[in-house]
């Protein structure tokens, strides 16, 4: 008689409990979603529009892992948007200056055919920071020595290409 | 090392899939794509709308109707013997003025645009291709509620401006490919340093504050990306509209058997009191009007312009003659005997018919 009871019970609330469980995964992968969406986490997440993901496999290099933990060189987009955008942009000033000086420190424990490459990447920051976004050649500069970084560390690092 | 863990990895995915549905929601068609009876009174006598097609169609046998239901560009391809397209136009805003401005496309479908393509009588196919100017169309309407005021110079300096982006974005675009993220930081950075120059050189006076930061953003370069991508997704395989040459129809069975002269070529003139002999089919949304001892229709006639005689109106004493909007081709042949003008500025050709013969049933 019990389990007869049980039973239908179980059948009464089998389904909106099923409903419940359907909901809650929603909402659990709801929030893992904000908290991914949120943060800025600096993996898997592209660092610029429409670009390649920020992931690294195992066994790369200490430089790769270094080079991704780079807060302030991985936020380059942000400052460049904030230097285009408005006419004074002192954060996006500071923070140029930082990613030139993080740069600089990892090129002290890089390999010396990485070395030079961070040290230009460095410098073009630091030129494009005091001569501003306007500047053609300052631009320039420092797209070729992104681009040659890139070239150098994929070859170490094996990072997801665009 | 692992970096990110499964866990990451997971999440990322779950992230990737909601971006997907979210960032590109022109991916999907509207559910009310495909075949449209609201566009015109359907018939299917000379072929279908495949109910995969991408945008809202209607075929009555004389015309083909597209409209664009979705929210990117599109351009329809077309072959075969068709007539000179008309084009209604739902989108008055400056990036859709825009758009017309920069494309030298005649088939290109803004959204909320619709198409109304005759068909001859040897058929036609229409399939749907992204257009080139989506992506520049995409861009516009981001950029359009920072500029103030409109007119023909704000439209020129305007789409100048939209068309210098557009190239930023297309090679920004190209940049990335085959590099990893530093290297596309690389490319972030000209790319930031060329849309800040297009902004310098606009010639849009009082640009309000906010659109650099609104192009720079990533969403802008999603929506613009997205605007392309339905070429593979959504577009390219919704189909082909075959319409069929009029030969398929006359021998369709419900055909009655006809003993009245083929179909005179085109003619240029319809002075009143010539001879009339054409193919037509009842304007929809109209029906035949009866009289004691007449029928009334409104018809649409291959031959008759359009643009010079918006509707013919045939008049045939027979009462026995009962067309409904469902007969598709009927045969008039008779005389012009008068031209009608609307109060709304349009002609109508007055035809009293001395035969009326259907030609093409609904299928």
């Amino acid at each position: 008689m019990r389990r007869g009871v049980d039973m239908v019970k179980a059948r009464r609330f089998g389904r909106p409990l099923a409903v419940c469980a359907l909901f809650l995964a929603l909402a659990v992968s709801d929030l893992a979603c904000s908290a991914n969406a949120g943060d800025r986490s600096p993996f898997n997440d592209a660092v610029v529009p429409g670009g390649a993901a920020l992931t690294l496999e195992a066994g790369k290099p200490a430089i790769c892992s270094q080079l991704v933990h780079s807060a302030g060189f991985r936020d380059l987009d942000v400052d460049m948007t904030e230097l285009a955008s408005a006419s004074s942009a002192p954060h996006a000033v500071e923070r140029l200056q930082a990613a030139a000086i993080e740069l600089r420190s990892l090129a002290r424990k890089a390999t010396a055919a990485l070395r030079a490459d961070l040290a230009a990447t460095a410098s073009a920051l630091d030129d494009l920071k005091a001569r501003g976004i306007r500047d053609s050649s300052a631009v320039r500069a420092v797209s070729h020595a992104l681009m040659r970084l890139g070239g150098e560390m994929q070859t170490r690092c094996e990072f997801p290409v665009g | 090392m692992r970096v990110p863990s499964r866990l990451g990895r997971l999440a990322a995915g779950l992230v990737c899939s909601f971006a997907l549905l979210v960032e590109f929601p022109t991916f999907v068609p509207e559910s009310w794509a495909g075949p449209a009876p609201g566009l015109c009174h359907m018939n299917t006598a000379r072929g279908v709308i495949p109910a995969s097609f991408a945008i809202q169609a209607c075929t009555d046998t004389r015309y083909v109707y597209l409209h664009n239901n979705l929210t990117v560009a599109l351009t329809v391809k077309v072959s075969g013997d068709v007539g000179p397209v008309k084009r209604t136009e739902s989108d008055y805003g400056l990036a859709a003025d825009a758009t017309r401005l920069h494309s030298s496309d005649p088939w290109i479908i803004l959204p909320g645009d619709t198409l109304r393509i005759p068909v001859g009588a040897r058929g036609a196919s229409f399939r749907l291709y992204d257009s080139r100017s989506a992506g520049f169309y995409a861009l516009a309407e981001t950029v359009q509620t920072f500029v103030p005021g409109t007119g023909p110079a704000v439209i020129g300096a305007f789409t100048g401006l939209i068309s210098e982006l557009n190239d930023d974005f297309s090679q920004y675009k190209d940049c990335l490919i085959g590099r990893n993220w530093i290297a596309q930081l690389g490319c972030r950075v000209l790319f930031t340093r060329n849309v800040s120059f297009a902004f310098a050189r606009a010639t849009v006076t009082a640009l309000a504050t906010g659109a650099l930061s609104a192009v720079l953003a990533g969403a802008t370069f999603t929506k613009w990306l997205g605007a392309q991508v339905p070429a593979v997704e959504a577009v390219l395989g919704s189909g082909t509209i075959q319409i069929a040459p009029t030969q398929a129809v006359a021998v369709t069975p419900a055909a009655p058997p006809t003993a009245t002269a083929p179909t005179a070529p085109a003619t240029s003139g319809f002075a009143i009191g010539s001879r009339f002999d054409d193919d037509c089919v009842i304007a929809w949304p109209t029906a035949p009007v009866y009289t004691s001892n007449s029928i009334e229709m409104t018809m649409s006639c291959e031959h008759v312009p359009e643009d010079e005689y918006l509707f013919t109106n045939v008049t045939y004493d027979n009462t026995g003659f009962q067309p409904t909007p469902d007969s598709g081709t009927i045969h008039v042949v008779g005389q012009v005997v008068n031209v009608a003008r609307s109060a709304y500025g349009f002609s109508e050709l007055v035809v009293q018919a001395s035969s009326v013969t259907i030609v093409g049933n609904s299928g």
